[in-house]
């Protein structure tokens, strides 16, 4: 018997190909969100939002990873963007190689931003990277503002916070300044954005956030 | 890992499943590449080193390991797992703490958050082969 000393981070391989997809974003200059959040709280929601701001002014496109169905993909194809749905057959998040399969669909050097939509799951999405350029979380507030002490990981990889449904705070037991407080707590640099997707409150804020990013992404690439 | 366990929306021990299945798949296939190169034929043992913020559970790892390395040369293995506490420290005094509860604060100073130095760990760290 022999003991070999190996030291290797168990997600190396997906590491590698979400380097390699980062590669491919960046020359073609698009912009890459990686959204994430629980089932439910609004993820296809914010993103008919965010196309209705910035279609026309930006060139998008959509994957939508779901356990199962294409439900997601058709809501945003009727929106006139191109969505591929990327089903993961049980696994409760997408990674760097069902994201490459995925890009075989799309032209890159004809996109401004590509949006995923990951799986609804507060854990697992985290610690799978994509070559994403941002993850960006939406917590809805009738989930409760307990959710940075149960998922801290969630709150430090995101650059971004969404609290979406503000709409509904005068019915649920929820407070949008303890959330806040706890994501800075994990995250000092995290943009927090209150939004609802039914009323449109907040959303101005946000696309204008995500239109400076892919902005500067492109002014990154371009000569 | 206590305290931590899983209980996203959607079913617990079904997403804790499948996260330690991919986490399980990963392993198997550095591990068997690792014996192959040292023309291992069985590998006895693997340790491993897991962070706090890793939201691993212990169990569904290692019961994720034993299914899908039967007919490997993994058959069996005894694994071990290190757990590594999630230690930031402090933005404001510098001191570095455990975190507890779920949110970093000074315990010395009360000023929230601070660099994480460990915690985020999800590694192979060695294994015996013959």
């Amino acid at each position: 018997m022999s003991t070999v000393r190996v030291i290797t981070n168990i997600l190396e391989a997906n590491d590698r190909i979400a380097r390699q997809n980062a590669d491919m974003f960046a020359k073609a200059g698009v912009y890459v969100v990686n959204l994430m959040s629980s089932p439910g709280a609004g993820k296809t929601s914010l993103l008919e939002r965010t196309v209705d701001a910035l279609q026309g002014r930006y060139r998008l496109g959509v994957i939508e990873g779901d356990i199962q169905s294409s439900v997601d993909a058709e809501r945003i194809g009727r929106r006139g963007v191109q969505a591929v749905q990327v089903n993961t057959g049980g696994a409760c998040h997408l990674d760097g190689n069902l994201i490459r399969d995925a890009l075989e669909e799309f032209s890159l050097p004809d996109l401004d931003c590509l949006v995923v939509e990951n799986v609804g799951n507060l854990v697992c999405p985290a610690e799978f990277k994509l070559g994403e350029d941002v993850k960006v979380m939406i917590l809805s507030v009738p989930e409760g503002d307990d959710k940075p002490l149960k998922y801290p990981l969630m709150f430090q990889e995101s650059a971004a916070l969404i609290i979406n449904k503000v709409d509904l705070l005068p019915y649920v037991s929820c407070s949008v300044e303890r959330i806040e407080d706890r994501a800075r707590a994990l995250n000092p640099k995290i943009e927090i954005f209150r939004v609802s997707c039914t009323t449109g409150e907040g959303i101005d804020a946000w696309t204008g956030w995500l239109a400076d990013q892919i902005a500067r992404k492109r002014a990154g690439v371009l000569p | 890992m206590s305290g931590n366990r899983v209980d996203g929306a959607g079913g617990p021990l079904y997403i804790a499943r499948v996260h330690e299945l991919s986490l399980a798949q990963a392993i198997l296939d550095t591990v068997q590449q690792q014996a192959a190169s040292h023309g291992a034929s069985r590998v006895l043992s693997i340790r491993l080193r897991i962070g706090e913020l890793s939201a691993v559970v212990d169990e569904a790892l290692t019961f994720s390991l034993g299914i899908i390395g039967k007919g490997t040369a993994a058959e069996g293995c005894a694994v071990t797992i290190e757990h590594v506490p999630w230690v930031v420290r402090c933005a404001g005094c510098g001191i570095e703490y455990r975190v507890e509860g779920g949110l970093p604060v000074c315990p010395a100073c009360r000023t929230p958050g601070g660099a994480t130095l460990t915690g985020h760990e999800l590694q192979i760290v060695e294994m015996d082969i013959e």
